[in-house]
């Protein structure tokens, strides 16, 4: 029997995540998108990380990554990793703040969807505080308007200090310019210059926002390992049997060694990051507060930079199989490659996990 | 959810093991380890004794015949604490190879005559399957063995034997029979090494370390008691062999403890001369390593789970053979560009023993290198895997 992926965290949420993401419009229909958000938020996805106390399911990390993997079988590119995992983690950061505790309530219950923009690898805006308000400049970079959004809570430069501000959809009025990413994904840029919001907006300012944003992108680092994980698993059965049935030169291509052997590739590294992602999920959810932090987020760091390089050779070594249909958009092979390749970027991309992790390495 | 680390059965085990190889494995044995000279039967002979000892001679067998029946997650656990703790590996051609095709297809008089020196370590096998003109392709082996009265006489020549220098035995594949499928021909003889007829030549190698050899048999008269299984099993035993032995759980802890010197390697040269580009390129490829050898880790321990409920698949073994091989290079690669030309240029010393510098680990280190060629090539090329793995990948 030809190779089938099996999920790391079988399930409930991954089977239910697969349902929703096959359905889900692709390719060039991708941007109708919002329906299959709305589906999201019907199902209480966003309440999965949320702890009960705050109206949430309180689930584990294995859950969200059940998910994630589930949702990276078909190259789901919803922000279900923004919305659903980093953005509570952030709030619940925040536990000293009534309004990042109600905002936490009303995404368990739907009713709000906020994106991060945390300035990943760009420059974050620049805000101070006047009086009662907080007076914000510069342009937002890399903010997901595609689906309903309510929220979007960003790091901004605050008085010299890095600062956790949420803004409302509506306020955002300054020029905007919307791009397409290489999975098809959609970022806004939004220019700020002038926007004032009053100072309860600031939810987080100083010394805790370092850590606390951190930690949030190290779980969307982990996250967008196992939609890695599910996206080279969907992109090794695909050619597999693509190479099974298309034929030259008279025979089926899975009769050349060359190629064979480029899908065993393909497979082994398949294995390898599978154990190594699920192994690291299992560790924040069960022995974490055990572990010392600095560890265990050099291990993560490990964990991106690895999937980084391998996401990106199984991605080009899907593509170079399918030969010319490869680089058709239409071909979900080649959508799974280019999510793969956009998930090895975000979170950190390879050469951040690598600065990181040597900066780690020269101070101890 | 249920996950690998949530409880740990096994914990008072890990501390009775810890503490063994902490304390009963001696210092200079460790030290030999870590300076990554070439292990021969002097150092696996000390460290088999220290196991035989405490009753764990092999962990691999079953207690009836001096094993300790332990299970293959605890045998892992074995290979992790003791190669933590630098102590040597377990000589592998006695304990893992014959030793349980003898417990399977040997006669009383065979299990009685040669198990308990394999425990002990007293007695020391080699492997003669390869020839010349069969490697990969074993089957076509032609080193004969016709029956004389009460003896096999043997002719022929098996390749790269290693520690046929130091063996009392070989266990040997040869061909009693050419007729039918050439598989059916071939037999599991035990042939003592000392037997007149056999000469020993040293096989140079790139490595410059003495590991493998040519055997030249020349009218070698081996009992015929020493046949194992029926005539014509022989290839039967050695796929039991292989079989058995596919999910090796000593090869992640050797590796793990490899990137953690080479990487203790890279910082004292770090220590020695600023952070330079090239420092940065090093640390890349170590972090890939230690990344990879995280999920070899868990490729091993879940093949581990599968092989305890009977479900695991070739494809999955030879992954990870495939994977760990291939590993092993990569990391000692990282160590033979930190060794640098200073050290390849100065491999051997022409006086034999090098007296100024004495054991210098990055020079072993190369040496470790050239050896670690023959990770991809031996006990089944990466080739030879990728075909096993494509056959159950494609269903074809």
């Amino acid at each position: 029997m030809p190779f089938h992926a099996e999920p790391m965290f079988p399930g409930d949420l991954y089977d239910t995540t697969l349902r929703v993401a096959s359905a889900a419009p692709a390719g060039a229909d991708a941007d109708a998108s919002g329906a299959t958000w709305r589906q999201f938020l019907n199902l209480g996805w966003q309440a999965v990380l949320v702890a009960e106390s705050s109206g949430g399911a309180g689930a584990t990390l294995g859950d969200i990554a059940a998910m994630a993997e589930a949702a990276g079988r078909h190259a789901l590119v919803a922000p279900l990793v923004e919305r659903c995992a980093v953005v509570p983690a952030l709030l619940s950061g925040i536990a000293g703040n009534p309004a990042a505790q109600a905002l936490l309530g009303d995404i368990a219950s739907g009713e709000a969807s906020v994106c991060p923009v945390l300035a990943l690898g760009e420059p974050a805006p620049k805000g101070r505080l006047q009086g009662a308000r907080v007076v914000l400049d510069g342009c937002l970079h890399g903010a997901d308007l595609t689906e309903p959004v309510t929220h979007l809570l960003a790091l901004v430069e605050l008085d010299g200090k890095k600062a956790l501000v949420l803004l409302p959809r509506a306020a955002l009025t300054g020029a905007a310019r919307s791009y397409t990413g290489i999975d098809a994904s959609h970022i806004t840029d939004v220019d700020l210059t002038g926007l004032a919001l009053p100072e309860s907006a600031v939810l987080l300012h100083g010394d805790p926002v370092a850590p606390l944003v951190d930690h949030a992108n190290a779980l969307g680092a982990l996250l967008s390992c196992a939609q890695m994980v599910g996206a080279i698993g969907a992109m090794i059965e695909q050619t597999i049997e693509y190479l099974s049935t298309r034929e030259q030169f008279g025979v089926a291509l899975a009769t050349f060694q060359a190629l064979r052997h480029k899908v065993v590739e393909m497979y082994v590294a398949y294995e390898n990051v599978r154990g190594m992602v699920r192994q690291q999920v299992c560790v924040l959810d069960d022995v974490a507060p055990a572990l010392p932090q600095r560890e265990l987020r050099r291990e993560l760091s490990l964990v991106k930079l690895y999937l980084a390089v391998t996401g990106r050779q199984v991605a080009e070594t899907a593509i170079q199989l399918h030969g010319g249909i490869g680089m058709s958009r239409e071909l979900p092979a080649a959508r799974l490659a280019m999510h793969a390749l956009a998930c090895t970027l975000r979170w950190g991309d390879r050469f951040s996990q690598l600065d990181r992790l040597a900066a780690d390495a020269v101070l101890h | 959810m249920t996950s690998p680390t949530s409880t740990d059965p096994y914990a008072a085990f890990r501390e009775e093991l810890r503490q063994f190889a902490t304390e009963q494995c001696p210092e200079e044995l460790k030290q030999f380890v870590r300076s990554n000279r070439k292990i021969t039967r002097n150092e696996y002979r000390i460290w088999q004794e220290k196991l035989f000892a405490r009753g764990w001679a092999a962990p691999n067998w079953p207690v009836e015949h001096g094993g300790t029946g332990w299970d293959l997650q605890q045998r892992y656990l074995f290979e992790e604490i003791t190669a933590q703790a630098d102590c040597p590996p377990q000589y592998h051609h006695g304990l893992g190879h014959i030793g349980p095709v003898i417990l399977h297809f040997g006669t009383e008089a065979q299990k009685a005559r040669f198990l308990p020196r394999i425990l002990d370590g007293s007695e020391w096998w080699c492997q003669g399957y390869s020839e010349p003109g069969a490697g990969s392709d074993l089957a076509s082996l032609k080193t004969s063995a016709r029956l004389d009265g009460d003896h096999y006489v043997l002719n022929g020549q098996k390749i790269w034997t290693s520690h046929a220098q130091e063996a009392d035995m070989m266990y040997t594949l040869v061909r009693t029979s050419n007729e039918g499928r050439k598989q059916a021909g071939i037999s599991l003889l035990l042939v003592p090494m000392n037997t007149p007829g056999i000469e020993v030549r040293p096989i140079p190698t790139i490595d410059h370390w003495h590991h493998v050899n040519e055997v030249f048999l020349n009218e070698v008269r081996v009992p015929r008691e020493n046949l194992v299984g029926a005539e014509g099993e022989g290839w039967k035993c050695a796929k039991f062999l292989l079989d058995r032995e596919r999910l090796s759980p000593a090869t992640v802890p050797r590796l793990a403890r490899l990137a953690e010197q080479v990487g203790e390697l890279l910082m004292a040269r770090r220590r020695a001369s600023a952070a330079s580009p090239s420092f940065h390129v090093l640390l890349e490829r170590l972090y890939l390593a230690q990344a990879g050898v995280k999920g070899a880790r868990e490729m091993l321990l879940s093949a581990i789970q599968e092989e305890m409920q009977g479900t695991l698949a070739a494809s999955k073994s030879s992954a990870l053979k495939l994977f760990c091989s291939e590993l092993s290079q990569q990391i000692i690669g990282i160590a033979l560009d930190i060794a640098g030309p200073a050290h390849t240029a100065r491999l051997v010393a022409s006086s034999g023993v090098d007296t100024q510098q004495g054991v210098d680990l990055q020079r072993e280190l190369v040496h470790t290198y050239l050896f670690y060629r023959s990770r991809t090539i031996a006990g089944g090329t990466s080739e030879v895997q990728k075909n096993v793995i494509a056959r159950d990948l494609f269903g074809a």
